[in-house]
């Protein structure tokens, strides 16, 4: 069989309501399951296992949360713009669904990326606050989520508000390189890239180890968090149709 | 519990993963309520649609 058709099969397999509502709740559970296993890890790594940094003492510990939020922060809008783009160009509604799903769950990361930042700047940096270029991209992004979520619920027809969602949401991609590179291209209180460098990331092993840690479990939330809010919103879409009404029949 | 007492950073480090603790369970409650809360609203329309009046749409 033409290998290109059955991906087409399969990619419209998954995309049908009652198809995605079975299958993501078969694997929540494992989702959920195994991001709960990791988190302990990295929690149990990061503040038990790690050793204290030699220039910022325990205060460095924060990293173990913070940066996994920050990526993920990122990451989520880069879900939500694809799935944009997606949903623009083929309009499926499992797409939009996706995408609006996205954005509550992008704004806590970036809320949280940004308050745990500020936490971890009053120790450092003496300040909660700094004006700079990485620090205002990503509240430019918290805002970007905001915008989003305010879009969609302004506009009554789903479908409508979806298209100018997904519109705006591939605009704010131009962000994403801007807090990436920030600490690069313009001189700032926050360090720069320990992990995400080319050469050898400059953080010892049993530092590094309960990081990518965090971040699989923190990417592991997302996906299962996703999950619930997407399962939701397709039985809200879908409540008159017959899958929905079958699967909700007193047995 | 010596090894998570983080000396003069002790606050900072707990309210930071307090506060993760707290996005992570909102990110849980929020979408747990509203899929309840929907599928009590569709169960109770198709009750009224099957057992029901004519004057519910």
């Amino acid at each position: 069989m033409n290998i290109f058709a059955s991906i087409t099969r399969l990619y419209h397999q998954f995309a049908s309501p009652p198809y995605f509502y079975r299958i993501s709740g078969l694997w929540l559970p494992y989702i959920m399951g195994l991001c709960a296993i990791l988190f302990a890890y990295g929690l149990y790594g990061g503040l038990i296992l790690a050793p204290t940094d030699y220039e910022q003492g325990e205060a460095y510990r924060i990293i173990f949360v913070h940066v996994p939020a920050a990526w993920m922060s990122m990451f989520v809008y880069m879900v939500m713009a694809v799935t944009g783009a997606i949903a623009l160009v083929w309009r499926l509604k499992l797409a939009e669904i996706v995408m609006i799903s996205c954005a509550p769950i992008g704004a806590s990361f970036t809320f949280l990326a940004l308050a745990t930042g500020s936490i971890w700047g009053k120790p450092m940096w003496n300040t909660w606050w700094v004006w700079d270029a990485r620090l205002t991209s990503e509240l430019l992004l918290l805002f970007l989520y905001f915008g989003v979520m305010a879009l969609y619920n302004a506009i009554e027809d789903r479908r409508t508000a979806a298209r100018a969602v997904a519109i705006l949401a591939i605009v704010g991609v131009v962000n994403i390189p801007i807090i990436h590179y920030s600490v690069e291209w313009w001189n700032t209180l926050h360090q720069g890239p320990t992990v995400t460098k080319f050469d050898k990331p400059s953080i010892h092993l049993s530092m590094l180890i309960p990081l990518l840690v965090m971040a699989v479990a923190f990417k592991l939330f997302f996906i299962g968090s996703l999950f619930m809010r997407v399962r939701t919103e397709l039985l809200a879409r879908e409540q008159k149709s017959k899958w929905v009404t079958a699967l909700l029949e007193p047995k | 519990m010596e090894a998570l007492d983080f000396g003069k950073y002790n606050l900072y480090i707990w309210a930071s993963y307090g506060l993760t603790f707290l996005v992570l369970a909102w990110n849980l409650v929020i979408p747990w309520f509203a899929k309840k809360k929907l599928i009590k609203s569709i169960k109770r329309r198709n009750y009224l649609n099957n057992n029901g009046s004519n004057d519910t749409i």
